[in-house]
Protein backbone atom coordinates (compact mmCIF):
# COMPACT_ATOMS: atom_id res chain seq x y z
CA UNK A 1 0.00 0.00 0.00
CA UNK A 2 1.47 3.58 -0.45
CA UNK A 3 0.85 6.49 0.91
CA UNK A 4 1.10 10.39 0.13
CA UNK A 5 0.35 13.02 2.70
CA UNK A 6 -0.12 16.68 0.95
CA UNK A 7 -0.48 19.43 3.63
CA UNK A 8 -1.68 22.97 2.88
CA UNK A 9 -1.74 25.51 5.75
CA UNK A 10 -1.85 29.44 4.96
CA UNK A 11 -1.50 29.11 1.25
CA UNK A 12 1.09 26.93 1.12
CA UNK A 13 0.78 23.36 -0.37
CA UNK A 14 3.89 21.01 0.41
CA UNK A 15 3.94 17.41 -0.99
CA UNK A 16 5.07 15.13 1.96
CA UNK A 17 5.14 11.65 3.99
CA UNK A 18 5.70 9.27 0.95
CA UNK A 19 5.12 5.70 2.28
CA UNK A 20 5.68 2.29 1.09
CA UNK A 21 6.85 3.25 -2.40
CA UNK A 22 9.85 0.80 -3.69
CA UNK A 23 13.15 2.33 -5.25
CA UNK A 24 12.76 5.30 -7.97
CA UNK A 25 9.10 5.30 -7.69
CA UNK A 26 8.98 7.56 -4.79
CA UNK A 27 10.64 10.60 -6.80
CA UNK A 28 8.83 9.66 -9.94
CA UNK A 29 5.88 9.93 -7.94
CA UNK A 30 6.79 12.79 -6.49
CA UNK A 31 7.82 14.37 -10.23
CA UNK A 32 4.37 13.62 -11.48
CA UNK A 33 2.43 15.51 -8.58
CA UNK A 34 4.76 18.40 -8.46
CA UNK A 35 3.97 18.48 -12.21
CA UNK A 36 0.34 18.16 -12.11
CA UNK A 37 0.17 20.59 -9.88
CA UNK A 38 2.25 23.18 -11.75
CA UNK A 39 -0.02 22.73 -14.49
CA UNK A 40 -2.86 23.60 -12.31
CA UNK A 41 -1.13 26.85 -11.01
CA UNK A 42 -0.31 25.72 -7.62
CA UNK A 43 3.55 26.15 -6.69
CA UNK A 44 4.49 23.10 -4.09
CA UNK A 45 7.06 22.81 -1.57
CA UNK A 46 8.33 19.24 -1.18
CA UNK A 47 9.61 18.47 2.10
CA UNK A 48 11.97 15.99 3.33
CA UNK A 49 10.13 13.58 5.64
CA UNK A 50 12.21 10.49 7.61
CA UNK A 51 10.00 8.25 5.12
CA UNK A 52 10.38 10.23 1.80
CA UNK A 53 13.97 10.00 2.90
CA UNK A 54 13.98 6.68 4.00
CA UNK A 55 12.61 5.62 0.30
CA UNK A 56 15.10 7.65 -1.45
CA UNK A 57 18.39 6.03 0.63
CA UNK A 58 16.41 2.71 -0.71
CA UNK A 59 16.12 3.99 -3.80
CA UNK A 60 19.75 4.83 -3.98
CA UNK A 61 20.37 1.58 -2.09
CA UNK A 62 18.75 -0.61 -4.94
CA UNK A 63 20.24 1.36 -7.66
CA UNK A 64 23.94 0.80 -6.34
CA UNK A 65 23.00 -3.07 -6.10
CA UNK A 66 22.19 -3.30 -9.73
CA UNK A 67 25.07 -1.26 -10.31
CA UNK A 68 27.10 -4.09 -8.89
CA UNK B 1 -41.99 80.54 -4.30
CA UNK B 2 -41.79 79.03 -7.64
CA UNK B 3 -38.13 80.83 -8.07
CA UNK B 4 -37.27 79.20 -4.60
CA UNK B 5 -38.06 75.61 -6.39
CA UNK B 6 -36.24 76.25 -9.60
CA UNK B 7 -33.15 77.40 -7.45
CA UNK B 8 -33.61 74.28 -5.62
CA UNK B 9 -34.30 71.78 -8.08
CA UNK B 10 -31.01 73.58 -10.09
CA UNK B 11 -29.12 72.92 -7.16
CA UNK B 12 -30.28 68.85 -6.46
CA UNK B 13 -29.83 68.04 -10.18
CA UNK B 14 -26.52 69.59 -9.92
CA UNK B 15 -24.65 68.39 -6.67
CA UNK B 16 -25.70 64.45 -7.47
CA UNK B 17 -24.31 64.51 -10.71
CA UNK B 18 -21.15 65.86 -9.66
CA UNK B 19 -21.30 63.44 -6.86
CA UNK B 20 -21.67 60.40 -9.00
CA UNK B 21 -19.15 61.80 -11.14
CA UNK B 22 -16.20 61.85 -8.85
CA UNK B 23 -17.33 58.51 -7.20
CA UNK B 24 -17.61 56.40 -10.72
CA UNK B 25 -14.17 58.03 -11.02
CA UNK B 26 -13.30 55.98 -8.22
CA UNK B 27 -15.25 53.21 -7.73
CA UNK B 28 -14.71 50.45 -10.02
CA UNK B 29 -14.70 46.52 -10.67
CA UNK B 30 -11.94 45.55 -11.59
CA UNK B 31 -9.62 42.37 -12.03
CA UNK B 32 -7.44 41.92 -9.09
CA UNK B 33 -4.04 40.38 -8.85
CA UNK B 34 -3.86 36.77 -8.61
CA UNK B 35 -1.12 34.25 -7.35
CA UNK B 36 -2.42 31.22 -9.18
CA UNK B 37 -0.86 31.21 -12.42
CA UNK B 38 0.96 28.20 -14.56
CA UNK B 39 4.95 28.96 -13.88
CA UNK B 40 7.06 29.36 -16.81
CA UNK B 41 8.97 26.78 -15.55
CA UNK B 42 6.30 24.12 -16.42
CA UNK B 43 8.04 23.41 -20.08
CA UNK B 44 11.45 22.98 -18.64
CA UNK B 45 10.05 20.50 -15.71
CA UNK B 46 8.30 18.13 -18.87
CA UNK B 47 11.52 18.32 -20.73
CA UNK B 48 12.90 16.91 -17.84
CA UNK B 49 10.66 14.21 -17.79
CA UNK B 50 10.35 13.06 -21.26
CA UNK B 51 13.96 12.25 -21.42
CA UNK B 52 13.00 9.45 -18.91
CA UNK B 53 9.22 9.04 -19.60
CA UNK B 54 8.02 10.80 -22.69
CA UNK B 55 4.87 8.77 -22.43
CA UNK B 56 3.80 10.23 -19.59
CA UNK B 57 5.60 13.62 -20.37
CA UNK B 58 2.89 13.70 -23.31
CA UNK B 59 -0.09 13.11 -21.91
CA UNK B 60 0.68 15.58 -18.69
CA UNK B 61 1.39 18.11 -21.56
CA UNK B 62 -1.67 16.95 -23.36
CA UNK B 63 -4.01 17.34 -20.57
CA UNK B 64 -6.73 20.53 -20.66
CA UNK B 65 -6.21 21.29 -17.26
CA UNK B 66 -8.69 24.73 -17.12
CA UNK B 67 -11.96 22.76 -17.29
CA UNK B 68 -10.46 20.82 -13.93
CA UNK B 69 -9.17 24.26 -12.50
CA UNK B 70 -13.04 25.42 -13.14
CA UNK B 71 -14.36 22.30 -10.80
CA UNK B 72 -11.80 23.36 -8.39
CA UNK B 73 -12.93 26.81 -8.00
CA UNK B 74 -16.61 25.97 -8.36
CA UNK B 75 -15.67 23.22 -5.22
CA UNK B 76 -13.78 25.62 -3.38
CA UNK B 77 -16.60 27.95 -3.78
CA UNK B 78 -19.28 25.69 -2.29
CA UNK B 79 -16.75 24.20 0.63
CA UNK B 80 -16.27 28.19 1.93
CA UNK B 81 -19.74 28.29 1.91
CA UNK B 82 -19.88 26.20 4.79
CA UNK B 83 -17.51 28.78 6.48
CA UNK B 84 -19.50 30.70 9.28
CA UNK B 85 -20.54 34.24 7.63
CA UNK B 86 -19.57 33.44 3.85
CA UNK B 87 -22.61 33.33 1.65
CA UNK B 88 -22.55 32.08 -2.01
CA UNK B 89 -23.66 34.06 -4.74
CA UNK B 90 -23.77 34.28 -8.60
CA UNK B 91 -22.98 38.30 -9.19
CA UNK B 92 -21.25 41.16 -7.69
CA UNK B 93 -22.27 44.19 -7.60
CA UNK B 94 -20.48 48.27 -7.81
CA UNK B 95 -20.31 50.40 -4.93
CA UNK B 96 -23.63 51.54 -5.04
CA UNK B 97 -25.45 47.49 -5.29
CA UNK B 98 -26.83 48.79 -8.12
CA UNK B 99 -25.20 47.19 -11.46
CA UNK B 100 -24.88 43.48 -10.69
CA UNK B 101 -21.78 41.86 -12.62
CA UNK B 102 -22.10 38.17 -14.42
CA UNK B 103 -18.68 38.45 -15.86
CA UNK B 104 -16.46 41.56 -16.38
CA UNK B 105 -13.78 41.61 -19.10
CA UNK B 106 -14.83 39.04 -20.64
CA UNK B 107 -14.27 37.00 -17.95
CA UNK B 108 -17.00 34.79 -16.70
CA UNK B 109 -18.19 34.66 -12.71
CA UNK B 110 -17.97 31.11 -11.60
CA UNK B 111 -19.13 32.31 -8.43
CA UNK B 112 -18.80 34.83 -5.48
CA UNK B 113 -18.56 34.98 -2.04
CA UNK B 114 -20.10 37.89 0.49
CA UNK B 115 -19.99 38.51 4.07
CA UNK B 116 -21.18 41.35 5.92
CA UNK B 117 -17.84 43.21 5.63
CA UNK B 118 -18.05 42.40 1.79
CA UNK B 119 -21.39 42.77 0.90
CA UNK B 120 -20.92 43.36 -2.80
CA UNK B 121 -19.10 40.36 -2.62
CA UNK B 122 -15.57 39.11 -4.56
CA UNK B 123 -16.21 37.08 -7.98
CA UNK B 124 -13.97 34.11 -8.94
CA UNK B 125 -13.14 33.61 -13.01
CA UNK B 126 -10.92 31.46 -14.25
CA UNK B 127 -9.19 32.70 -17.65
CA UNK B 128 -8.76 30.97 -20.93
CA UNK B 129 -5.59 30.00 -19.74
CA UNK B 130 -6.79 28.99 -16.30
CA UNK B 131 -5.07 31.58 -14.24
CA UNK B 132 -7.47 32.34 -10.95
CA UNK B 133 -9.27 35.83 -11.62
CA UNK B 134 -10.64 37.87 -8.20
CA UNK B 135 -13.09 40.40 -9.64
CA UNK B 136 -14.56 42.75 -7.21
CA UNK B 137 -15.14 46.50 -6.22
CA UNK B 138 -12.29 47.41 -3.49
CA UNK B 139 -13.30 51.25 -3.45
CA UNK B 140 -13.50 51.27 0.40
CA UNK B 141 -10.20 50.06 2.57
CA UNK B 142 -12.54 48.02 4.70
CA UNK B 143 -13.14 46.05 1.33
CA UNK B 144 -9.84 45.85 0.90
CA UNK B 145 -9.04 44.00 3.64
CA UNK B 146 -11.86 41.65 3.57
CA UNK B 147 -10.90 40.92 -0.07
CA UNK B 148 -7.42 40.29 1.02
CA UNK B 149 -8.82 37.87 4.10
CA UNK B 150 -11.33 36.19 1.33
CA UNK B 151 -8.90 35.16 -1.31
CA UNK B 152 -6.23 33.45 1.56
CA UNK B 153 -9.16 31.54 2.62
CA UNK B 154 -9.98 30.79 -0.87
CA UNK B 155 -6.48 29.87 -2.13
CA UNK B 156 -6.09 27.24 0.72
CA UNK B 157 -9.45 25.47 -0.14
CA UNK B 158 -8.61 25.88 -3.73
CA UNK B 159 -5.37 24.45 -2.82
CA UNK B 160 -7.01 21.24 -0.83
CA UNK B 161 -9.16 20.72 -3.86
CA UNK B 162 -6.45 21.07 -6.53
CA UNK B 163 -4.58 18.65 -4.53
CA UNK B 164 -7.44 15.90 -3.89
CA UNK B 165 -8.15 16.15 -7.37
CA UNK B 166 -4.94 15.39 -8.34
CA UNK B 167 -3.81 12.34 -6.12
CA UNK B 168 -7.53 11.16 -7.80
CA UNK B 169 -6.26 11.62 -11.15
CA UNK B 170 -3.36 9.33 -10.25
CA UNK B 171 -5.36 6.75 -8.80
CA UNK B 172 -5.44 7.55 -4.99
CA UNK B 173 -8.18 7.07 -2.77
CA UNK B 174 -8.52 10.35 -1.17
CA UNK B 175 -9.43 11.19 2.52
CA UNK B 176 -9.06 15.06 4.45
CA UNK B 177 -8.02 15.16 7.98
CA UNK B 178 -7.89 18.49 9.44
CA UNK B 179 -6.06 19.08 12.46
CA UNK B 180 -5.04 22.16 14.88
CA UNK B 181 -1.03 22.49 16.38
CA UNK B 182 0.65 25.15 17.70
CA UNK B 183 2.59 27.46 14.89
CA UNK B 184 6.16 27.29 16.40
CA UNK B 185 6.79 30.91 14.93
CA UNK B 186 3.85 32.65 16.28
CA UNK B 187 2.76 30.30 19.58
CA UNK B 188 -0.68 30.57 18.11
CA UNK B 189 -2.90 27.96 17.08
CA UNK B 190 -2.96 27.30 12.91
CA UNK B 191 -4.90 24.80 11.44
CA UNK B 192 -3.63 22.42 8.79
CA UNK B 193 -5.47 20.25 6.64
CA UNK B 194 -4.07 16.74 5.53
CA UNK B 195 -4.96 15.22 1.91
CA UNK B 196 -4.04 11.77 2.48
CA UNK B 197 -3.87 9.78 -0.75
CA UNK B 198 -3.98 6.11 -0.21
CA UNK B 199 -2.90 3.69 -3.30
CA UNK B 200 -2.52 -0.12 -3.28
Amino acid sequence: MRKIVVSVEKGKLSVDFFEGFPGDTCSDEEEVIRLLLAKMGVRTDVQQSDSKSEAEVQSHAEREKHRA
Amino acid sequence: MVFYDQKKRAHLSQKPTQHTQKEALMCKVVVLTTQLVVPHILSDMLEKLAGRNPALAKWIKDMDTVPIIKECVQNAIEKLKADGGIRMDKTITDYYGKTQYKSHEGLDIIGAIKTDALPNGMGIAVDAKGTVKFIADEYRSGWQAEIKRLQGLFQDVFLQETAKTILSIIGYKVDTHTSVVDDPETGEKKQVVNIVGVAQ
